[in-house]
């Protein structure tokens, strides 16, 4: 059996969705960001006080789930920062043994911080973290939910990648080649 | 094996699995933890994930990224870039090589909106390559004063890189901003006279523009630029003048663009989407890298590494500028394989103790240390920005012409570094002057 009948393309699509879904929110963060702060500072400058405790908004709610909610879809795009001129010159198999091994670390190392970022997301709640500004009580402990979410869906990604890999025709994620990077994903 | 010998291996390690293709992330992180492991135990290994990861990137000052890269990202997607292009022209185009200075001072310009040095590339690529290309420049001088160019992005704020260090190093970015100013306009006025003395050399590289310049043309020029010089002027001044936070001025630059792009009639949802899309994916993929270089940073200090090579410095009695002709060598290296994030990430953990040692100013070294990654941007075998412009030419010009094309921009580059190691103001007066 293949194509869109199996379990696999079926669970693909849905992961897939979901990293789109954490595309809009990222989407919907990076928007709020630039008004929130702009907003902040023409009433700065308008009335000479902005709106209580934007630094710790803007950085807390908005930039932490900037930062960590679309791990998994820069995966999905191939868009994670590794260097390719030493492997490129190897012979094609053992660059795919390099890639499975790449795999495998990266779900160890984001499945420990995924466990570890949970565990103190749990202990945030349990207290009720917050922090006070400018007169203003701001709970701070729901966004650090945020980050085992995007370590969790990075971890999701990476195991489906490399099972994709095995069942290449029932691939319902439609991930990047991984072994090629686009100039579009260029940093400097 | 004592803790320097576990903090050493850490570092070898680490290097290695970089080269293996590991995620830089993935590289950093998983070494500092399982470093931290072996010296300290669990315990301190995982207390050490809680404390940093959260903790580091809820930070207002690494706000200003995520807002920067959208107002670049806008800029190129809307195209901005041409009406400074055009109006560039018609001041320049009756130089020797015109055109290609016109690049070179265009690239200048969009420096001023971005923040990396592989969009102004990019962004100047598609403008400029065709048309001098149209006018009978011979690629290697279209291509490579292209990808050259591309690296004052990174130099004249906003820098992505230099953000980067800020928060690293615990520097004003404001400051380093300012330092920025002086080495991205030292290198463009390098690249302009580089230009000028291989046309004068060489006349068929570039040959004459045949086509004057009307008056209507000049308006016109004008009229496409201004809002593009009104939303530099924004971002800048509020800088600048102490008003706007690193920050502030990116989100208000990111609003601002919006506004120009849609005055400019270039505004779509097409547009709109990509640029934030893009903005979404860069901040991620960035993000992830500074907090394994965070855990590397605990990491190398908890093994004393960093104390060590700091003392060995001060020990040796090493000048700020033998430092820097050692930082000279070290990034060239790197700069061959590594691109300039991954590169900067890396090894500040290390670099930065030595820094500290001595007496410069870490203003200076900021500066100096981007300019050396962005060398290694142009650099074969991985030169970043040449891939760019490459993919942006398309069978235009190869990556082999446009390699040759690169190597006259790239010894002026060691002018460049050698001017600014031996008169260290030429990066740290505006930040002394404006800062204080």
């Amino acid at each position: 059996m293949s194509g869109p009948q199996t379990v696999f393309f079926r669970v693909g699509r849905l992961l897939s969705r979901t990293l789109d879904a954490t595309q809009v929110i990222a989407a919907i963060l990076v928007l709020a960001m630039m008004l929130h702060v702009v907003l902040d500072v023409i009433l700065k400058y308008a009335i000479s006080s902005g709106f209580p405790a934007t630094v710790e908004i803007v950085s807390n709610y908005y930039l932490v789930g900037l930062a960590f909610l679309p791990l998994a879809l820069a995966e999905k795009q191939n868009s994670h920062i590794s260097v390719e001129v030493v492997t490129s010159i190897l012979p094609m198999p053992v660059q795919r043994a390099l890639l499975v091994l790449a795999w495998i670390l990266s779900i160890i190392t984001y499945a420990v911080l995924a466990q570890q970022t949970f565990l103190d997301a749990l202990e945030k709640q349990r207290i009720g973290a917050f922090i006070f500004s400018q007169g203003v009580r701001l709970f701070t402990w729901p966004c650090y939910f945020m980050l085992p979410i995007g370590f969790g869906l990075m971890v999701l990604a990476l195991l489906y990648r490399i099972v994709a890999l095995v069942l290449p025709d029932n691939d319902g994620l439609g991930a990047a080649d991984p072994l090629y990077t686009s100039p579009e994903n260029y940093h400097d | 094996m004592t803790d320097l010998m576990i903090g050493f291996s850490g570092v070898a390690v680490a290097v290695l699995l970089i080269l293996a293709r590991i995620p830089i992330a993935v590289a950093l992180a998983s070494v500092s933890f399982v470093g931290i492991l072996i010296l300290l135990g669990e315990r301190a290994a995982y207390g050490i994930l809680s404390a940093v990861v959260y903790d580091f990137v809820a930070n207002w000052t690494l706000t200003s990224i995520p807002m920067f890269l959208l107002m670049g990202f806008v800029c190129f997607h809307a195209g901005l870039t041409k009406g400074l292009f055009n109006s560039c022209r018609v001041w320049l185009s009756g130089l020797p090589g015109g055109l290609a200075i016109t690049s070179v001072v265009g690239a200048a310009g969009f420096a001023t909106v971005t923040g990396s040095s592989v969009a102004c590339a990019a962004a100047m690529g598609r403008i400029a390559v065709p048309e001098m290309l149209r006018l009978g420049y011979k690629p290697e001088l279209a291509t490579g004063c292209i990808a050259a160019a591309g690296t004052i992005g990174a130099l004249i704020p906003p820098s992505i890189l230099l953000i980067l260090f800020g928060v690293f190093t615990q520097t004003p970015v404001s400051l380093l901003f300012l330092g920025g100013v002086g080495a991205g306009i030292l290198t463009a006025i390098s690249y302009i006279v580089v230009i000028i003395i291989r046309v004068k050399l060489d006349p068929s590289l570039a040959p004459r523009s045949a086509e004057p310049i009307t008056r209507e043309e000049r308006r016109e020029a004008m009229h496409e630029t201004w809002p593009t010089l009104l939303l530099i002027a924004i971002v800048f001044g509020g800088l600048f003048s102490g008003i706007f936070t690193a920050t502030e001025a990116g989100a208000v630059g990111a609003a601002a663009s919006f506004v120009v792009a849609a005055m400019n009639r270039t505004l779509d949802r097409r547009v709109v989407w990509n640029s934030i899309v893009e903005t979404t994916i860069t901040t991620a993929s960035i993000f992830v890298i500074t907090i394994g270089a965070n855990l590397l940073t605990r990491f190398l200090s908890l093994s004393d590494v960093a104390g060590v090579l700091s003392e060995a410095i001060v020990g040796f009695g090493a000048e700020p500028w033998m430092l820097a002709i050692g930082l000279t060598c070290l990034y060239m290296l790197l700069g061959l394989i590594l691109e300039p994030i991954g590169a900067m990430l890396l090894t500040l953990p290390v670099v930065l103790p030595v820094m500290a040692a001595s007496d410069a100013s870490f203003i200076w070294y900021g500066v100096l240390i981007v300019k050396l990654l962005e060398m290694g941007m142009i650099t074969p075998p991985v030169g970043l920005n040449v891939f760019v412009v490459k993919s942006v030419v398309g069978n235009q010009a190869t990556t082999t012409q446009i390699f040759r094309g690169i190597w006259w921009f790239l010894v002026v580059d060691f002018v460049v570094v050698g001017l600014m190691i031996a008169f260290p103001s030429l990066v740290t007066a505006l930040p002394d002057l404006l800062g204080s």
